[in-house]
């Protein structure tokens, strides 16, 4: 049995390596076939940029409350958050999880040693490297223009961490939502739901130190945050090395509860799918 | 075809929608959840700027959740009745146009009332009436006619993102595949997400006379606020007038431009 689990450990990370190498020439070829379209739907995020710049431009202007915070540092805010949620938006996965269990195509995986779960991490590995690339193209000069004094290795280095923390928890939780066809067989509402929690929950409409002391310790405690807040907080100054383990820990933390949900919950659902030929 | 025939096009089309939408009760109420959600995310949104900033650019409580239910209406009239424009390139690319061009009927009409589906209008009304009544209690004055002179605006305002989303897709009659135009359109629509007086003059003066979003949400709300009386009505009308007649004539140029061009599918 413990030779049949090693090998099977093994075809996973095989698959999962091949699925990504070969993920990431599809999509590059796929980006390059439709590159007005892709340019097009990027242009979604230097146009809500502009209006959530003008908005604020419109608030700081007047600056009567209690709270002061500069122009530069909204623009900056917005920046990095609409390019994490455009480039890092995964509810393909969960739609991929509803596709293969509604259809029944999962049967296709089950009788092979490579899990469903290798092939989707590594189509989504594959889109996670390609922008990856492409957000640190972007970032990278706006920031040396934006924020220029206030970078530091410690700042990138969290950035990143926090980017790959968030990305895992992100894959781990719109999982379980897709995993969830086990049951409820069409769960394309939840994830629609859920994704409009999230506007506010990871801080992508407004920086959650903005939000009611109760409400903000209940968000900070939840994973969400990792998804735009955290990354976006360690390139808009400088952070100290103690809060960055901090965060490693929590995340750390969160992680490994969400692996081991998504470990139970894919165990529980294919004990009761019954796909053709099952 | 005369209007009783289009009208009938019109009633059988929403019959088949309705008992659809009838047959799937969650859905209905999931729906409906999903969509108060959204609407209750920008009021917290608002809420939260005019806690900490006191200010929003003038722009009080009360104004900001009509400006909401404004949002949604706008959505709603704009996906229930005219998201067959949007598309409309997908006719030309794949020749669906040859069997709209053989019927008696405009086969730029038919695509608007073969793909209307009223139940995201009935939809948005419920939620616009529910945040109307909300704004009244919050303190907005409540005056029926400026309500519906508020809607008829934004009626207009559709029309006009109609007829500019159908003069983009007749490019489709030269370059074929003009996907990408149709998330160019769709753009716009995160200009309608502040009010646009916060937007700098050359913004608002583009959205005013050129492309009339202004109309969409921020003017019908102003209205409805009190900030905008009858008498300052009379200036904006001529612009959107304006602005209508111009996307008219340029979407009705463009198909008869378009229309020569045409091979069909397959040459």
């Amino acid at each position: 049995m413990k030779v049949l689990e090693a090998s099977v450990t093994q075809a996973t990370v095989s698959a999962w390596l091949t699925t990504i190498w070969a993920s990431v020439w599809v999509y590059l070829k796929h980006y390059a076939t439709y590159l007005q379209s892709t340019l097009v739907k990027f242009l979604n995020v230097p146009v809500q940029v502009a209006v959530y710049y003008f908005l604020w431009s419109t608030i700081l202007a007047q600056q009567t409350g209690n709270i002061h915070i500069s122009p530069a540092y909204m623009l900056n805010y917005y920046i990095l958050a609409f390019l994490l949620r455009w480039l890092f938006s995964l509810r393909s996965v969960t739609e991929n999880y509803e596709k293969a269990i509604y259809e029944g195509n999962l049967v296709n995986y089950l009788v092979r040693p490579m899990p469903f779960v290798a092939f989707e991490l590594g189509r989504v590995t594959s889109v996670y490297l390609i922008n990856l690339v492409v957000t640190l193209a972007i970032l990278m000069p706006i920031h040396l223009f934006l924020v220029a004094p206030r970078l530091s290795l410690l700042s990138w280095t969290g950035f990143i961490l926090m980017l790959v923390f968030g990305l895992a928890m992100q894959y781990c939780i719109y999982s379980l939502i897709g995993l969830a066809s086990f049951w409820v067989e069409r769960v394309f509402g939840v994830v629609y739901a859920f994704d409009l929690v999230m506007l506010l929950a990871t801080g992508l409409l407004l920086p959650l130190e903005l939000f009611p002391p109760p409400l903000y310790q209940i968000l900070y405690n939840l994973p969400f945050r990792f998804f735009v807040y955290t990354p976006v907080l360690c390139l808009q100054g400088p952070i100290t090395p103690g809060w960055l383990i901090e965060q490693i820990s929590i995340g750390l933390v969160w992680i490994a509860v969400l692996v081991i949900l998504v470990h139970l919950v894919w165990k529980k659902g294919v004990s009761r799918f019954s796909g053709y030929g099952i | 075809m005369d209007l009783a025939q289009l009208s009938e096009v019109f009633i059988v089309n929403l019959g088949i929608q309705l008992r659809a939408r009838v047959q799937w009760r969650l859905s209905f109420f999931l729906d409906m959840l999903v969509t108060a959600i959204w609407m209750g995310i920008y009021v917290l949104f608002w809420r939260i700027l005019l806690v900490n900033f006191l200010s929003v650019g003038g722009w009080t409580f009360p104004s900001l959740v009509i400006f909401v239910g404004f949002q949604e209406l706008t959505y709603g009239i704009n996906a229930g009745l005219f998201s067959g424009a949007m598309r409309f390139w997908v006719y030309i690319n794949t020749g669906r146009l040859d069997v709209a061009l053989a019927r008696p009927m405009d086969a730029r009409l038919s695509a608007i009332l073969l793909n209307i589906d009223p139940w995201q209008l009935i939809r948005s009304g419920l939620m616009f009436t529910l945040f109307t009544a909300l704004a009244v209690k919050l303190g907005l004055p409540f005056n029926p006619p400026a309500i519906l002179a508020a809607i008829i605006l934004s009626f207009f305002a559709a029309i006009a993102k109609t007829l500019l989303a159908l003069t983009i897709n007749y490019i489709a009659f030269w370059w074929g595949n003009v996907d990408f135009l149709h998330e160019l359109i769709g753009t716009l629509d995160h200009f309608t997400g502040i009010p646009m007086t916060m937007l700098p003059n050359i913004l608002q003066l583009l959205f005013t006379l050129g492309i009339p979003l202004m109309f969409a949400v921020t003017f019908p709300t102003l209205f409805i606020s009190g900030k905008v009386s009858w008498n300052d009505f009379g200036l904006p009308l001529v612009g959107l007038g304006i602005s209508l007649s111009f996307w008219v004539a340029c979407q009705e140029y463009l198909w008869r431009k378009g229309l020569k061009a045409y091979e069909s599918f397959g040459g």
